[in-house]
């Protein structure tokens, strides 16, 4: 029962250490999808129902619920549109620096 | 009281200048001087307003018109004008029309002269918003208009010296304004209501912690505006950086918008603190005295005279703090003769300053000879300030002194020392840019520069005419302008003006004074040479470092920095540490919920 949130718990810390320790930039681009991917596979776990049916057109009275599966659709497609635009930036950023370690780039620095 | 409630002449001396200083960038784009023609016209207009009202509200009526503005918060656009309001609007409108003819020919060789009269025009409408304003949150808002627009004027020059003492004008008025906001606010949590009319009734018979602290904190936020030791750092460097003209409106009347909002608070809504009335004394007392010995060390003409509206305004402060109806008199006649003679003052400087391009006095001298009606100005300014009879200045200095004699016969002997000082110190100021033999200095720069424009001894001219025609016509002006004033603001009291020939033991210890600073003119090169040795010159240093309040101020800001610089290191630049913030919030986050929840967790 417990395996989705543990999968995607395990997901989200690889993610998460990706992008804490990696200094390049697309590894850190890959930690951010990681986590996007945990989330997606908590919520949609969220909406499960032990012996339940596909919510399309089922024959039982029993269905998992609909509703963050549609929701983690949306998010999806978001996600491709942020990290479309992430690998944008981050060909941006090459092309200044002309170098992918993030420990470079520290023009935020207080 | 009878109360009106059509008429259209204090909208248009609000929203006339406001409305006009957009227009001004516009117009100055045909021709370079008629943007200071087009706001002198406006400014006509707005003291014509102004003339208008005055004989209303001098019968006693006052004008009172609402407006809907935000009726969810039970906020109205409230004008209120008595003959307080109305008086000091005519003040601002003679004072800033002045102002703007004398500018027309004195800022012209200066850049940026659109800007100039489009904030000059933005700042006197704000300033007649504030005195005509009936709530508290529209007089804030049009006191916080006139903060922002004087701001910009005051770094008009754009010199580091002019941006610094900008940016601490800016800080120490916004600190008052907030002090001010917080007291707003205070009353609307408390009373509900925000109408100066409706207030002075419903606070009248309440009693509470709130209240003292509200008036507390009104009290120090007038106290910014209006230059009270030891808030008045901020004074000498905004004026003494200021172009001329600003000056002499900062002086002639933003900082009365201070007395004046004293005034409208303690007697109009609080009621007057008397339990109060020593400690605002003795800090008027020490605003008057450390004013007036820092500004006899100075040898910047400008800020001498700026130093001399912080030991003035402690006269007004004295006065106020009398709580009488003579005190009050006094300090309102005061502070009207001190509009005319510090203007007077600012404009004969920034006369010397365009003949010779320095406010150095040390470098100055021997124009007497060169600029005759300019040095009769100044003369007669200086003599109005240092209450010479029959000069204006006489009258409101011996009403001040008389008043808190009545209360505290201690302070007033104060009174009467900063009045033979003010003597000295413009004694000094006429010896050393009029009067001395000319130096070198000044006549090589002289032949540059061109002789002083008609549009600048108008208004000089003009304002000496006031100095000696309110001495002059004294007791007509304290019967009709100062009683109905005092009438308005419910106030019962014997109104008597000092006689020039020494009825009372204190308008001789004048004359003491003035035998004084005749005897020191006298024996003036031995004084310098005993002022020269040791004890002496260690205490005129301490002076001219204004006795340190100035230098504790920056320590203060330092340290406050210093605290600050130490959290930058938080801002590291490097990604990973700002994903490790996330990462540490997110937990504290997830911790947060789970023992909310205690830690049960059902799927």
């Amino acid at each position: 029962m417990s395996l989705p949130y543990l999968a995607s718990l395990a997901l989200f810390s690889i993610g998460l250490y990706c992008i804490l320790v990696k200094r390049d930039l697309f590894k850190v681009i890959y930690g951010i999808c990681l986590m996007e991917f945990s989330i997606n596979l908590f919520l949609v776990s969220l909406g499960f129902v032990t012996g339940g049916e596909v919510p399309i057109s089922p024959t039982g009275t029993i269905v998992v619920d609909p509703l963050p599966q549609a929701m983690v659709l949306t998010a999806i497609v978001i996600e491709f549109a942020t990290t479309v635009f992430l690998i944008s930036v981050a060909i941006r950023l090459f092309k200044q620096y002309e170098d992918t370690d993030i420990s470079k780039m520290r023009r935020l620095r207080g | 009281m009878e109360v009106l409630v059509h008429h259209y002449a204090p909208l248009v001396a609000i929203f006339l200048p406001i409305l006009s200083s957009f227009f001004i960038p516009i117009i100055g784009r045909f021709h370079s001087k008629l943007g200071a023609y087009f706001a002198t016209i406006i400014l006509l207009i707005t003291m014509g307003t102004s003339v208008m009202l005055l004989p209303i509200v001098l019968d006693c009526e006052c004008l009172h018109l609402i407006y809907p503005w935000a009726e969810g918060i039970n906020l109205q656009f409230e004008i209120y004008a008595d003959a307080l309001s109305v008086c000091m609007l005519l003040l601002t409108s003679f004072l800033c029309l002045l102002a703007a003819v004398y500018s027309i020919h004195y800022m012209a060789q200066k850049e940026g002269g659109a800007r100039y009269y489009s904030l000059f025009l933005l700042l006197s409408g704000s300033m007649m918003g504030v005195f005509l304003s009936g709530n508290l949150l529209q007089f804030f808002m049009f006191l916080e208009l006139t903060t922002i627009s004087c701001f910009l004027l005051i770094l008009h020059y754009q010199t580091t010296a002019a941006l610094k003492s900008a940016y601490k004008y800016f800080i120490m008025i916004h600190l008052g304004a907030l002090c001010l906001l917080t007291a707003i606010g205070t009353i609307y949590v408390n009373v509900g209501e925000l109408s100066m009319a409706s207030l002075g009734k419903l606070l009248s018979n309440v009693n509470g912690e709130w209240l003292t602290a509200a008036m507390a904190l009104t009290f120090v936020g007038f106290g910014i505006e209006s230059a009270v030791v030891p808030l008045h750092v901020w004074l000498p460097d905004a004026h003494s950086n200021a172009p001329c003209p600003v000056s002499a409106i900062l002086s002639g009347l933003m900082v009365k918008i201070g007395i004046y909002g004293l005034i409208r608070f303690f007697y109009g809504i609080y009621g007057f603190p008397y339990a109060w009335g020593s400690t605002i004394i003795i800090l008027g007392a020490l605003t008057a005295f450390i004013g007036v010995i820092c500004a006899l060390v100075q040898t910047d003409a400008k800020r001498l005279i700026a130093y001399h509206t912080v030991s003035q305004l402690g006269y007004m402060i004295m006065a106020f703090g009398t709580g009488t109806t003579l005190g009050l008199a006094a300090c309102l006649t005061h502070l009207a003769n001190h509009t005319f003679f510090k203007a007077l003052l600012f404009f004969v400087v920034g006369a010397v300053i365009y003949k010779t391009g320095t406010k150095d006095m040390d470098r100055l001298g021997g124009l007497r000879k060169y600029m005759p009606v300019t040095f009769i100005c100044g003369l007669v300014a200086s003599m109005a300030i240092a209450g010479i009879p029959p000069l204006n200045g006489f009258f409101s200095k011996g009403m001040t002194t008389q008043a808190v004699f009545e209360v505290s016969p201690v302070m007033s002997s104060i009174a009467i020392i900063v009045g033979v000082m003010t003597l000295l110190s413009f004694t000094k100021l006429l010896y050393m840019i009029f009067w001395r033999e000319k130096s070198l200095e000044t006549d090589k720069r002289m032949s540059m520069k061109r002789r002083i424009p008609a549009s600048m001894k108008v208004p000089m001219i003009a304002l000496a005419t006031c100095c000696v025609g309110f001495g002059l016509f004294a007791h007509q002006y304290l019967e009709k302008i100062i009683s109905p004033i005092i009438n308005g603001l419910n106030l019962e009291g014997e109104l008597y003006l000092p006689s020039i020939f020494m009825p009372s033991p204190l308008t001789s210890l004048s004359y003491v004074g003035i035998v004084f600073a005749g005897v020191v003119w006298l024996k003036r090169q031995r004084i310098i040479a005993i002022m020269s040795h040791k004890p002496f010159s260690a205490l005129h240093h301490c002076f001219k470092e204004e006795l340190g309040i100035d230098a504790a101020y920056s320590r203060l800001a330092k340290s406050v920095v210093s605290v600050f610089e130490r959290g930058r290191s938080i801002m590291s630049g490097h990604l990973r540490d700002y994903v490790a913030y996330l990462a540490a919030l997110l937990f504290v986050l997830f911790l947060y919920i789970a023992l909310l929840r205690g830690f049960q967790w059902t799927f």
